[in-house]
């Protein structure tokens, strides 16, 4: 067999073992810490884990059925008589051994195509989809046996189920109700009209270009329209939903027929309040079911304790389907529900209930002294929790689900952070959250610390616990960087201090501006948290960095496809300004024309798919009788630029510069060469890895490259602490940050830096050729933002952190930086402390976000050889944890390469 | 009548392919037959508005709209106010 990179390299006298600060032990070192939830939740977490992701059509099937029928209706009433709809007439089913009941479709891990948002899809593999259904007429025992990759998910048709995008299950006797479900939306989607209108943007070509040639990973108009964002339970838990419906008749009094000196859209104002009430009474009737199934249930039942546990579960929805709840128990239903409620109203990923802790605190605080409950009985209902957001899928299309996503819905809670008058917000509620999450470690939720000098150590040190789990959060955010960044951009709308204070995590990483709301119970006020903006899961996203600088160096040719994707520059790039000064151009000019299309699919999407139940829970929708789309919230200014490969691009850069042009070793035209043809090796779809270390020299190789190739790996590198490569992270920074403020969202506000990858660097490395650090082609790029690129970050953890804290971080929304460290390396109390000091010493040098991964990699490569054995199994990707089996394979041999720390 | 167990109310689906038997809390495959006795689930196919048409979909006689709007046999009628036991 042909060598591969790392035996290349060790001939050549470099050591790529991917490990840092010492050697790892030899025997695989499992976690330290191994909790074990509470009985009930074991035996509901065995079920979760023989499930599969499943779909079904009930709520388009009802939805497309209602709105076909209102075609004269003004357009948010005749959508929000569809949701309505919808939500009533969705199966209720409850699991034996359930307290938080209630699921987004009635399967364990239940979910549902929109085709009013996207159905080109279904409709284009109607074909296929039609002939599997039809043709499976019996399931055989070798059919059923194929699964053990990929965990809950249904990679291939099996039985008489089909598999939908290689995700859903879905049944044969459904098939050909969607495939007609799909053609009624033919021309009205939200794809379709925004496709038909975006063609109007001139320099659209070059869109389409970007699009094909993965510059540019997904339009966000029509595959996740919400999202990444905090939601606001407080209306429903101050007024409960007779009180919102009492407080939007009452407004519908006062604006009926009247513009208020809103000449353009005061009088929509009448319609929203009516749409608020319509879809409020679906989700009403959605939680009634639910009782009327808990009460047919408890009369069925014979064993007393469950008996009584239905009555239970009747009563309190019974009881929240109408009025505020009234105990810490109620509460939490009444919030599980809301979620699950504006997750169905769309297709969203990111839903952050943000600071629970908090928010559900009064409750906790009351009960507990009442005698009404118990810190263990919390503790239970938090872990159920866990098993009910795990269970939350995200139908979307197999390119948004796998490569964006990797089929993570990052529902992150947060914890920590300040209160309104600015001293620490941590409760006895949070370390319950934080000890939920390390006893039953699950992938959901993913938990942000929102760090604070001012948090208590001990808080710090259980955090510490919980990452030495494995399970890869807590990640630590910076409280006073998030601040800054929200007043700089939020100022201008209006944000002050105190209420910049109220921020949380939305999605993954996005720093989501909140505010405070006065919550009362049994005569006490209690100021809680919760989100006030649009969503952030909107506008240009990802755009691919080491793309831009293939483009840049071939003259706007993409080398894999040999498309000619942006007008040829035609300069000579003599000098490193030259080239830094084009890619900037080619960068602007794809940002440009993806907001633009962006803006029009975001446009007709809020013509026609408004959301009314998320509008109506965020402030200030119900006092100025505004949803979302016509800026409702308090906060607008949400649309983000999204970068993908910083590091690879930084490194890249790093690399011309020097061999090219301070040290003339090679020509660029040379260079190019080299890198087209891959260095002499072959590709990573042909070595079926995309992991460096498994590359393999092509058996035609004379070694030509090998010498450049070497000079490009050791050229210098982003997180040594060495000036030469941070320098340019530095000036690249400097560029985009202040850059995003050039483009204007559709609600007219300037757009702003997000620099997460989530997965994409997978995906978006797949298709870009041998970049000029080294990298191999088709292997993933560096992940995260500020992640150093596996194996080149040989000083230690924190020359890593100095390197990642040379810019501002508080002018991005977000940077990201993962380290991956061996369990033994911070063993015992004292590694605890290690890894608080390790952190504080970030955020104090102004980083954002730090997150760790304490695994051995032995095991991860032993889990990709062995899935079955490893169903458990979870890591952290980029900024989410999931389990291992389910992640795609260019991730997983990322993960595996990336440097791992053997000391601290 | 033989049900499979997915066409009875005694079948918790936990997903596409296999579900819980309220009864006996066992696994049981979705599609195999269920114990006789066990009670037939509402569904378009068991309801006497539903006219099947084409192969697992046909019309829902119930609707208000015209032309009548699809149905598919095997959906969930629990929830259907206007399901009529055929
Ligand atoms: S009335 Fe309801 S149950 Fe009967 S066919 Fe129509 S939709 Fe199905």
């Amino acid at each position: 067999m042909a060598k591969t990179f790392k035996e290349v390299m060790a001939d050549a006298g470099i050591s790529m073992d991917f490990q840092a600060c010492g050697t790892a032990p030899t025997e695989i070192v499992d976690r330290e810490i191994v909790l074990e939830p509470h009985d009930r939740v074991k035996k509901l977490k065995n079920i979760f884990m023989k499930t599969l992701s499943s779909a079904n059509n009930e709520f388009p099937y009802w939805y497309t059925r209602e709105y076909m029928k209102l075609d004269s209706e003004i357009p948010v009433v005749r959508r929000a008589k569809a949701l309505k709809r919808a939500f009533s007439n969705l199966t209720p089913v409850i699991y034996p051994g359930e307290k938080l009941v209630m699921h987004k479709a009635p399967f364990f891990r239940g979910s549902f195509p929109m085709p009013w948002l996207s159905e080109g899809f279904y409709v284009a593999k109607e074909d296929e989809l039609y002939q599997d259904a039809m043709k499976r007429g019996s399931a055989s025992a070798d059919e059923h046996s194929k699964f053990g990759q990929g965990g809950g998910n249904v990679v291939a048709s099996f039985g008489k189920v089909i598999s939908i995008a290689g995700k859903f299950g879905m049944r044969q006797e459904e098939v050909p109700a969607l495939i007609e479900l799909s053609k009624m939306w033919v021309g009205k989607s939200v794809d379709d009209l925004g496709h038909k209108y975006e063609q109007m943007v001139p320099n659209y070509e070059t869109k389409e270009k970007i699009m094909r040639n993965i510059v540019c990973m997904f339009d966000s108009g029509y595959t996740l329209p919400q999202g990444r964002e905090v939601i606001n339970y407080y209306y429903p838990l101050e007024y409960g939903f007779d009180g919102i419906i009492k407080i939007a008749r009452e407004m519908k009094d006062k604006v009926a027929g009247r513009a208020d000196g809103d000449g353009m859209v005061g009088m929509n104002r009448l319609y929203n309040y009516e749409a608020v009430i319509h879809v409020v009474e679906g989700v009403q009737k959605w939680i009634l079911n639910y009782a009327e199934e808990a009460r047919r249930l408890e009369a069925a039942e014979k064993d007393g304790t469950q008996r009584k546990e239905y009555a239970e579960i009747a009563e309190c929805l019974e009881w929240i389907a109408h009025n505020p709840p009234r105990t810490f128990r109620e509460a939490f239903q009444m919030i599980e529900t809301i979620h699950l409620a504006v997750l169905n109203e769309d297709a969203i990923s990111g839903m952050s209930p943000g600071r629970i802790g908090q928010v559900l605190y009064p409750y906790f605080e009351q009960d507990i002294e009442a005698g009404r409950l118990t810190e263990d009985e919390a503790l239970e209902l938090l872990e159920l929790d866990r098993l009910v957001k795990t269970s939350i899928d995200c139908f979307a299309s197999m390119g948004v689900v796998g490569g964006v996503l990797s089929g993570n819905t990052f529902n992150t809670v947060s914890v920590g952070g300040l209160d309104k008058d600015g001293k620490s917000a941590v409760n006895r509620l949070e370390y319950l959250v934080l000890k939920a999450a390390a006893s039953n470690a699950m992938p959901q939720s993913t938990i942000a610390l929102l760090y604070d000098e001012k948090l208590p150590e001990d808080f710090l040190v259980l955090a510490a616990e919980v990452i030495k789990t494995g399970a890869g959060y807590p990640a630590f955010m910076n409280n006073q960087i998030a601040q800054d960044f929200l007043l700089s951009h939020y100022g201008p709308e209006g944000m002050h201090i105190e209420e910049a204070r109220a921020w949380a995590i939305g999605g993954c990483l996005e720093t989501s501006a909140g505010c405070w709301k006065p919550l009362h119970l049994n005569g006490k006020e209690y100021w809680i948290p919760g989100g006030c903006g649009q969503p952030t899961s909107v506008g240009v996203h990802f755009v691919s960095m080491p793309k831009i600088l293939e483009l840049t160096l071939y003259n706007g040719i993409d080398q894999r496809s040999g498309e000619q994707v942006f007008q040829p520059h035609g300069k000579r790039l003599d000098t490193y300004e030259e080239l830094w000064e084009q890619f900037k151009l080619y960068w602007q000019e794809a940002v440009d024309v993806l907001a633009l299309t962006n803006n029009i699919q975001h446009d007709v999407w809020r013509k026609n798919n408004m959301a009314v139940f998320n509008s109506m829970l965020k402030p200030d929708c119900l006092e100025n009788g505004h949803l979302i789309n016509e800026l409702g919230y308090r906060y607008n200014a949400t649309y983000n630029v999204e970068s993908t490969g910083t590091v690879t691009c930084v490194n890249s850069l790093a690399a011309i510069r020097k061999l090219v042009f301070d040290d003339k070793k090679v020509d660029l035209e040379t260079f190019k060469k080299a890198l087209k043809e891959n260095f002499g090796f072959r590709t990573a779809h042909e070595v079926n890895s995309f992991s460096i270390a498994d590359q393999q020299k092509r058996d035609d190789d004379d070694g030509k490259w090998d010498e450049l190739h070497f000079q490009c790996l050791q050229a210098p590198k982003y997180g040594n602490d060495e000036a030469y490569a941070d320098q340019i992270l530095l000036e690249w920074e400097n560029f985009f940050c202040p850059d995003c403020y050039n483009y204007e969202s559709l609600y007219g506000h300037p757009m702003y830096p997000c620099q997460i990858s989530v997965s994409t660097h997978g995906a978006m490395g797949s298709a870009t050729i041998a970049s000029p650090d080294g990298r191999l082609a088709g292997t993933t790029f560096a992940d995260a933002s500020l992640s150093a690129y596996p194996g080149t970050d040989r000083n230690g953890p924190f020359a890593l952190m100095n390197s990642a804290s040379i810019w501002d971080h508080s002018m991005s929304q977000n940077s990201q930086l993962n380290i991956k460290i061996h369990p033994s390396a911070i063993k015992g109390v004292e590694g605890s402390r290690k890894l608080v000091d390790l952190t504080k010493a970030y955020m104090r040098k102004g980083g954002f976000h730090v997150q760790y991964n304490v695994v051995d990699s032995k095991m991860l490569r032993k889990a990709q050889d062995n899935p079955d054995e490893y169903r458990d199994l979870m890591v952290r990707v980029a900024g989410f944890t999931q389990y291992w089996v389910e992640i795609g394979k260019a991730v997983q041999d990322e993960l595996i390469a990336r440097t791992e720390y053997e000391g601290v | 009548m033989k049900l499979e167990y997915r066409d009875t109310r005694e079948f918790i689906p936990v997903d596409v392919d296999k579900g819980i038997d309220r009864l006996t809390g066992e696994f049981v495959q979705a599609d195999a037959e269920a114990p006789k006795g066990y009670t037939q689930l509402p569904k378009c196919k068991f309801c006497a508005n539903y006219v099947e048409e084409a192969s697992f979909k046909g019309i829902c006689g119930a609707s208000t709209q015209e032309p009548k709007f699809m149905a598919y046999g095997d959906m969930t009628a629990i929830t259907c106010e206007m399901f009529e036991a055929k």
